[in-house]
């Protein structure tokens, strides 16, 4: 098995309010990510999905506390000087934000904003670069790059701002994009726009994926492995087909049968989780789910589950999963398209 | 490419990101539900909380309590009425008789700066508590009903603030006898602006918040819509202008007061001393140090309260630590 | 569970709602945003009544428009027979009591400075009900929301947002509406709180006879739950019909590819659909393209449709259709793309 491109050891991330204790928004976080890979990261607010990336690129406020390692091509980015740091973000790590609005500098160019990034890496040529990112427009499909080039970030609207990020994400040819919640902001038919965008491009430059999101459909669409997130901890992770078809995790199964789906068949009730996602700032001892999960037994109150493998490739942390009930894959009528 | 397959003992030391770097995320992304463990907490609680754990506001209450019980206490202790003049004891320093020592007429410097000191609080509370009553009644109706009663209103703060205030108050100055409470009204009414501005500037942004689309959907009338729903929300920032605007009055007494126009001798604010003493900075500068110190303490005292005021009643996120 | 026959209980007729764009220094109003462009629907009692578009649609003003929460420009509403957009101030109190909005933020919904027993026994206060008494009320709503009683004395910030939710929903039941207008309810929620309120809305309109109209952008969660589906597009409405049929054989190309955009979570499924990705953007409401608005941005369009507006004609009984050339009996736009 070849060298992953990104393996993270053990990371945990804490933020510490006046006089509270330590809340860890990531617990020991482990997962490698390989070259040309798309690995999705799925849950919901409060499941540490986003503060893990953050805080691999040092984009946490200072009073974050993150203990363990993130060896991305050999160098630790958990500790790196800031300088070191800056070499690898936007240049061999891009990352793609949520919100197209805040994500750009409304007081230059989209197209100096994307030369600046080409520009900071190393190539000197400031006419080139404007040329570079014209090109990169054209490449994600906004219409008339070489006008819109020199527009400012208002002038553009979501979705092509959102194209836009895309564009100087692989300005510089990244090995590893890493894309949170790249679609939430956006309406549905700009969603699938971006997304297809998002694909080609990654194709284009031959990247891998981290893909934060909570919208399982988008994960289908584009995943090969998926890793499903709660309080902080991985607690399923395997190969797509298998998270869909084969889920062996109760948090999982909640999430696949409380969606109402465009395919299935015309059942009168969801089956929702009962309870909320919990706070980071006070999670239970035990499994984080347990207060919600159907298949809870006392052991569950009293510790955390390990992860386990189960299979090749696929990995529970569960007291119960060789317990869970079999899993029907839920009906699938066509759907016009 | 090094080899770092090899295991090697996880890294327990704990980082923190590089130092300078623009905090990239936002509260929303660690989660907020709170676990029903303590007692429900109104509003006012929390914010009482907070303040209490400002610790420069409070240290400016503990002052402000001090300089006011001593202004309207102190001249109890002393056997001097504040016009008593005795020519004998005239321009004397501080001595164990006269504590802040005598000025040109030989009047107690000590009860004089005290009695100064009671105008200056008192004009400053009346200024505040007038600014922030128009301030906030005018700018409640611009930005609640918006149209003409908006446009209206806006041109008269914009008429205001173009109002140089000092010139205004020396010619009114110059033409009228003023005692306290016209200098009081006179500077509220040139500083009423910021506050209808601060007013204003929240009602138009809380008018289109669901909630209070929720209440007219409910029936409610707009009377009930301001006292209920909006005022509660903009009392907060209203209250920390006020105190503000106390401060900025204090200000503009004194130098009202320095500049012989405003309350007249024989009665005393902390601004006349100042001006009684400038001729005198060479041989006594106490003379001049004194009511000058006071107005500094004053005016810090308030700025504290309202930092601490400011920072409790708009809550930002807890997690910013 | 449509009732025929039975009178509508809300009737829309040709609603428009435009915003004037002011800008200078006099004010002058130099265009309009044109949110709702005439709007004509009927719900009757005890359905659910879905509305569903992407930003820019109207959906939200429709739904404001209706309870005169924004004043709409021209077009009218009645309740129970009764004019709703011809109702003086005092007139419209009344009304109101028969309808009522859950709105979507659950942060901006509830005062934060009030306990959430004020909050939800206002509706009662405002309308005579003396303070005890609407309390007492207001704690029954609570725990038909599933809340507890006690939890009125707690502020909005110590519940998640869907606690929250659930009290703006207990808030809109107070006056036994008959017509709840429910705008984006869960769309700012967690997935796995969703299906939670989706359930309780779905029990609570059996349990107090309640008529829906569901105002969303998540296809999924409107089919779940609706019983007819209208589909916007820049103010106007370009497909009307039931639920089964919208999914089943939409007709409108905006619908088709709407329907085809949205990702499903089913691997195999996704990796073999034939989708039809609409290019280009939504246009802006102040600045509708002439004739079809949705015209630029369809794939089939011709000379015909930048001239002249579709209007919404019946294609079969109880589908509505406002296209020149509509796509029937379950043809797919793929298929007549290529």
């Amino acid at each position: 098995m070849s060298e992953p491109l990104l393996r993270v050891t053990d990371l945990s991330v804490g933020f510490r309010a006046k006089g509270k204790p330590l809340a860890k928004a990531v617990r020991e976080l482990s997962f490698d990510v390989q070259r040309g890979e798309t690995l999705a990261v799925v849950g919901e607010s409060g499941s540490g999905k986003s503060v893990s990336a953050l805080a691999m690129l040092g984009l946490l406020p200072g009073t974050a506390e993150i203990t363990g390692s993130a060896i991305f091509d050999g160098a630790d980015l958990v500790g790196m000087k800031s300088k070191e740091l800056r070499t690898y973000r936007g240049r061999r790590i891009a990352m793609i934000f949520q919100d197209p609005m805040t994500a750009f500098h409304p007081a230059f160019t989209i197209g100096n904003q994307i030369a600046e990034t080409i520009l900071v890496h190393g190539l000197d040529d400031k006419e080139g670069a404007h040329r570079q990112a014209a090109d990169l427009l054209e490449m994600v499909g906004v219409p008339e790059p070489g006008i819109r080039v020199d527009q400012y970030p208002h002038e553009f609207s979501g979705g092509m701002r959102q194209r836009a990020m895309v564009a100087m994400a692989i300005a510089n040819k990244p090995d590893l994009l890493i894309a949170d919640e790249p679609t939430t902001a956006l309406d549905v038919t700009i969603q699938a726009q971006v997304m297809e965008v998002l694909a080609e491009m990654q194709r284009e430059v031959d990247a891998a994926m981290i893909l934060i999101t909570h919208d399982l459909g988008v994960v289908a669409n584009v995943a090969d492995r998926v890793q499903v997130m709660y309080g902080g901890r991985i607690v399923e992770r395997s190969v797509v087909d298998n998270v869909f078809y084969r889920p062996r995790n109760p948090y999982t199964r909640g999430l696949l049968t409380s969606l109402p789906r465009l395919d299935g068949a015309r059942t009168d009730r969801l089956e929702p989780i009962k309870g909320s996602p919990p706070s980071i700032l006070s999670m239970p001892a035990g499994c984080a789910f347990e207060p919600r999960c159907p298949h809870a037994t006392d052991v569950c109150k009293e510790r955390p589950a390990e992860l386990e493998s189960l299979w090749l490739e696929h990995e529970s942390r569960c007291h119960h999963h060789a317990e869970l009930p079999d899993w029907g894959t839920p009906v699938t009528d066509e759907v016009n398209a | 490419m090094a080899d770092t397959t090899a295991e090697k003992p996880v890294d327990r030391t704990v980082h923190h990101p590089p130092g300078g770097e623009i905090a990239a995320i936002t509260p929303s992304v660690l989660d907020d539900v709170v676990v029903f463990s303590e007692a429900p907490q109104s509003f006012g609680q929390q914010a009482w909380k907070r303040f209490r754990s400002h610790k420069l506001a409070i240290l400016g209450a503990i002052l402000l309590v001090l300089l006011v019980l001593a202004f309207y206490l102190a001249p109890l202790f002393s056997e001097y009425e504040y016009d008593d003049i005795n020519v004998l004891d005239r321009a004397q320093g501080p001595s164990w008789d006269h504590w802040f020592g005598t000025d040109d007429l030989g009047r107690d410097l000590f009860v004089r700066a005290m009695r100064g000191g009671r105008y200056s609080i008192s004009i400053s509370v009346i200024t505040g508590l007038i600014a922030a009553a128009v301030g906030g009644l005018l700018g409640a109706l611009a930005g609640y009903f918006g149209g003409i009663v908006d446009t209206l209103i806006s041109y008269v703060i914009n008429l205001f603030l173009t109002i140089p205030a000092i010139a205004v108050l020396l010619v009114l100055g110059v033409k009228f006898q003023l005692d306290q409470y016209k200098m009081a009204a006179l500077i509220a009414a040139l500083v009423w602006t910021r506050g209808a501005r601060v007013v204003r500037a929240l009602m138009l942004q809380f008018k289109e918040r669901e909630f209070v689309l929720a209440a007219k959907s409910a029936g409610a009338t707009s009377s009930r819509i301001i006292i209920k729903h909006l005022m509660p929300n903009v009392a907060g920032a209203l209250l920390v202008e006020a105190t503000l605007l106390a401060g900025t009055a204090i200000i503009l007494e004194s130098t009202l007061s320095f500049l012989g126009l405003g309350i007249q001798p024989p009665e005393t604010t902390l601004g006349i001393l100042i001006d009684e003493a400038k001729g005198s900075i060479d041989t006594s500068p106490a003379r001049i140090l004194i009511p000058g110190m006071l107005v500094v303490l004053i005016v810090l005292a308030i700025n504290f309260i309202g930092d601490g005021l400011r920072d409790a009643l708009d809550p930002q996120q807890e997690l910013e630590s | 569970m449509s009732s025929n026959g039975s009178a509508p209980l809300l009737v829309v007729d040709d609603l428009v709602t435009h915003f004037p764009i002011r800008s200078g220094f006099l004010k002058r109003t130099t265009g309009w945003v044109q949110a709702v462009n005439g709007v004509s629907l009927s719900v009757h009692p005890n359905e659910t009544v879905g509305i569903v578009g992407e930003s820019g649609c109207g959906k939200t003003t429709l739904g404001r428009s209706i309870l005169r929460l924004v004043e709409p420009t021209s077009g009218r509403v009645t309740v129970n027979g009764e004019s709703i957009t011809d109702a003086s101030a005092g007139e419209l109190r009344d009304l109101r009591r028969e309808m009522q909005m859950v709105f979507q933020d659950p942060y901006a919904s509830l005062n934060p400075r009030m306990p959430v027993h004020d909050i939800v026994s206002e509706p009662l206060q405002i309308h005579g009900t003396p303070k005890g008494k609407a309390r007492e009320m207001a704690s029954d709503f609570l725990a038909a929301v599933g809340l507890l009683p006690e939890h009125g004395n707690r502020y909005p910030h110590e519940f998640s947002g869907g606690q929250r939710q659930r009290i703006g929903i207990a808030r809109a039941l107070m006056l036994e509406p008959d017509l709840v207008i429910l705008d984006e309810p869960v769309s700012a929620l967690d997935v796995s709180i969703q299906a939670q309120v989706i359930n309780l809305l779905e029990d609570l309109q059996e349990r107090f006879d309640l008529t829906y109209l569901f105002i969303a952008h998540d296809l999924s969660v409107v089919r779940h739950i609706s019983d007819r589906i209208a589909v916007m597009y820049l103010g106007n409405v370009v497909e009307l019909t039931d639920r089964d049929t919208l999914y089943e054989a939409p007709a409108h190309p905006y619908t088709q590819a709407l329907l085809s955009a949205i990702p499903v979570p089913d691997p195999h499924l996704e990796a073999t659909r034939a989708r039809v990705v609409l290019q280009g953007d939504i246009p802006s409401p102040a600045n509708p393209p002439s004739g079809c608005r949705f015209r630029t941005r369809c794939p089939i369009a011709t000379d015909l449709c930048a001239e002249e507006q579709p209007k919404l004609t019946e294609l079969s009984p109880g589908h509505e259709v406002a296209c020149h050339f509509p796509l029937a009996n379950g043809e797919l736009l793929a298929d007549r793309v290529n």
